[in-house]
């Protein structure tokens, strides 16, 4: 019986590696749940009560909610991440009013109705187990992720959820875009003229006037706004144009795209930077941004 | 077909069951068929350059071995050689010369308007070209006898695993091979096996995982600081060692479950300890291949040291440009080039000095390791970079040595995981290097069970399963 051996370990092999990959899985589910991470916590089913939801890709994320917190006296939770858009910004709000109780306010950076749609396909495959909506989104959109995810357990974990899960401590909402853009990115900014917006797709209007239907359905007010471009990034014009194609869908958007003209309040290009933040959160107070739940607070105290 | 898609286990598995179940002609057959398959899912049309090739160089290695007028030989080898090599001239190189000479003539204040061709470059035309003419020249040589069966000869050429991205594998150890009707044979699959994961683990675990910083960074090289384009030189040096070696590592694993022997393609590169060292390990089936067709054939080191400089130069030039028609894989070989001779003229100061002065071997190894990766990582600038102002641009910004604050790396979640996957490989290959792993793994089971399950396991948790192509399929 000289196969005995290569047959037996071939055959081990496989066992160990479905045992081991179905029990990794889940100490990364329960490390994951354990966690802050902003996607984590809505899972969680411990009724999440928060006025103001921040939904956005990485430019989302300027909302600093500590800060908006101290400023506005309004409980602030922001969902942004990097590259994420409209299509899983809903899905994620309808998971949230699953099991949370629905927001006064809701900011949409509009960043994220912009470009490719998709990136989400790559990183949803951690809900697999906690959200039917996801996962039917995961079959019906990348076969394939779907399927790797149901080959492997510790496959629905590849991706920077995880990791960015195990580093949240306390709470991932003091994350945030520190630092000021080099010269040589300003230079860059500066040296490309012809940058172009495209419209915003067919797709990207349904997905936000599905999201406006869900918010009104559940008697959140949402506010659609253009953060802060870095000087010299569009030439005059292009933002207007882009944002008057927006309105017929999504009503008013808060345009804040020429709002410094200080390259020091930005991370990088398309980043304002912490100070930056906090300028825009205080200008968006005096614009009257957060009116009546802002007001309606002060009010309250003057009482 | 890429060995990273879905595809292809589906076709493996047919050919696994069809080639078992027959024998003889019959399996050269299912071989053949296969491979073409294989390689005619990419573009059928740039199979008749295959079918070419082999028909002529069947007919001039037959030919040849019929006469013993060396006249008669030359010509026959010659026309394999025009052949194989006017092919792929025309294919790779064309347009870079008609540009180069363009670039050339304004040198001299003359404009020329030279027509380039808009052409397709054919998968893996520099792995068979090179296949089938170490046939034809080993023939001339005497080196070896001509195969009768036109199918297997054919088979030699097509041979699937190493068509499209090597090893390149020569007549006189795969032909042996192929007449034989290898059985079904557990312990081969087992090895076969480990090859194929550990492959995998290189290709879609590590390689395609740091691929994303690498292109980040070498995208947009004029937004990026020291730290930054170093850090994505260092993770490109391991891309591409990922991608190539975990390539050659599933075609030979492809191989043995098959009953073949390839042989070895890389032997842990990264632990060289000087750059002739290094290319005994980096591409090994190329790396010989020029030295015994071409650097052997130029005089080699038979004929006094400056010849041999020239040689080694001449052989490092003409390996750049087997990469690609670019100046920047021309500088890149050139570059080599110099290291190799830079290396043989420090031969003797530095025996004079351990000869005086006593530096233990594992200090000596300590300082050579980090310093030969560090010079071979500033050759892969000029091969990764998109052109040849932006390596030089990197370059400059590598040596500025400026702004190393944490702030400007690269995406820190990315750097870590590349960091992590890299520091595997390099215990994975030290553990090779100094214990004989693989061979070791399968006579200890339960060691084979768990690495090769962890390595499956970080496979899933950190591959990127959605990437392109194996970077030496342009090659």
């Amino acid at each position: 019986m000289k196969n005995t051996r290569p047959v037996l370990s071939l055959l081990v092999l496989l066992l160990f590696f479905f045992i081991g990959d179905r029990m990794i899985g889940y100490v990364f589910n329960y490390l994951f749940m354990r966690s802050n991470f902003r996607y984590a916590t809505i899972y969680k089913s411990e009724g999440l009560n928060y006025d103001v939801l921040i939904f956005g890709n990485s430019r989302g994320r300027s909302y600093y909610a500590p800060y908006m917190e101290e400023k506005l006296g309004l409980t602030c939770y922001n969902l942004s991440y990097n590259r994420l858009r409209i299509p899983f910004i809903n899905l994620v709000f309808n998971d949230y009013l699953e099991k949370n109780v629905p927001p006064k306010l809701i900011i949409v950076e509009i960043h994220s109705l912009m470009g490719y749609l998709d990136g989400h396909l790559s990183v949803i495959k951690i809900f697999y187990d906690m959200s039917e909506r996801m996962r039917k989104h995961l079959a019906t959109y990348n076969h394939k992720e779907w399927q790797l995810s149901r080959l492997s357990r510790v496959y629905r974990y590849n991706g920077e959820f995880l990791i960015r899960a195990l580093l949240s401590g306390k709470s991932d909402q003091y994350w945030m875009i520190q630092g000021k853009a080099s010269q040589a990115v300003i230079e860059s900014v500066l040296s490309k003229k012809d940058r172009k917006l495209n419209p915003p797709s067919g797709r990207a209007l349904q997905e936000a006037k599905a999201f406006m239907e869900t918010a009104n359905a559940y008697g959140c007010e949402v506010r659609f706004v253009y953060n802060p471009n870095m000087p010299g990034f569009y030439q005059e014009g292009i933002v207007d144009k882009y944002i008057a194609s927006l309105q017929k869908t999504t009503g008013k958007v808060w345009d804040y795209s020429d709002l410094f003209q200080d390259f020091t309040l930005f991370r990088d290009d398309l980043h304002i930077n912490i100070e930056g933040c906090y300028e825009l959160i205080d200008q968006q107070i005096a614009d009257g941004f957060y009116f009546p739940f802002f007001e309606q607070r002060e009010e309250q105290n003057g009482e | 077909m890429l060995f990273n898609s879905a595809v292809f286990f589906i076709f493996f598995g047919i050919f696994f069951v069809l080639y078992f179940l027959t024998r003889g002609k019959l399996r050269l057959f299912v071989m053949l068929v296969s491979s073409y398959v294989f390689y005619g899912w990419w573009d059928w049309r740039f199979l008749s350059l295959i079918a070419i090739s082999t028909l002529v160089d069947y007919w001039a290695g037959r030919n040849m071995a019929r006469t013993d007028e060396v006249r008669k030989r030359k010509l026959l080898l010659l026309l394999s050689l025009t052949l194989n090599l006017g092919l792929l001239g025309f294919f790779k190189y064309f347009n870079f010369f008609i540009e180069s000479t363009a670039e050339f003539l304004t040198l001299f204040g003359m404009r020329a308007n030279l027509p380039t061709l808009r052409i397709i470059l054919p998968v893996g035309i520099s792995f068979y070209t090179f296949q089938t003419l170490s046939y034809t020249i080993d023939i001339y040589r005497h080196q070896l006898e001509p195969e009768k069966s036109l199918l297997r000869f054919a088979v030699f050429v097509a041979f699937f695993p190493q068509l499209v991205a090597g090893p390149i594998v020569r007549a006189r150890l795969l032909l042996p091979q192929l007449r034989v009707d290898n059985h079904f044979d557990w312990n081969r699959l087992q090895q076969g096996v480990t090859l194929v994961i550990w492959g995998y683990f290189l290709k879609v675990g590590l390689a395609d995982s740091v691929a994303v910083l690498v292109d980040a960074v070498y995208g947009q090289p004029r937004l990026f600081f020291s730290s930054a384009l170093i850090t994505g030189t260092v993770f490109y040096a391991f891309q591409i060692y990922g991608d190539f070696c975990g390539y050659s590592s599933i075609a030979i694993g492809i191989a043995r479950m098959l009953g073949f022997d390839f042989g070895i393609n890389f032997n842990k590169p990264y632990f060289a300890v000087s750059f002739s060292d290094f290319w005994k390990r980096w591409h090994i089936s190329l790396s010989s291949w020029l030295r015994d067709y071409l650097y052997i054939p130029l005089g080699g080191n038979r004929s006094g040291k400056w010849k041999t400089y020239r040689n080694l130069m001449l052989t490092m030039l003409l390996g750049g440009l087997w990469h690609g028609a670019a100046m920047r894989f021309i500088i890149w070989g050139g570059l080599h080039g110099i290291f190799l001779v830079v290396q043989r003229l420090s031969q003797k100061p530095s025996q004079w000095l351990y000869e005086r002065v006593f530096i233990p071997k594992i200090i000596r190894k300590a300082i050579a390791i980090p310093l030969v990766f560090a010079l071979v990582c500033i050759t892969w600038i000029f091969f990764r970079a998109g052109n040849l102002s932006e390596a030089m641009l990197i370059l400059r910004k590598v040596f500025r040595l400026n702004e190393f604050s944490l702030l400007t790396l690269p995406p820190k979640i990315d750097v870590l995981k590349g960091s992590l996957l890299i520091a595997f490989v390099i215990v994975v290959d030290w553990l090779d290097e100094h214990y004989d792993f693989f061979s070791r793994l399968p006579s200890k089971p339960w060691l084979y069970v768990s690495f090769l399950s962890l390595v499956l396991w970080l496979t899933f948790f950190f591959g990127n399963f959605f990437a392109n192509a194996f970077i030496y399929f342009v090659f």
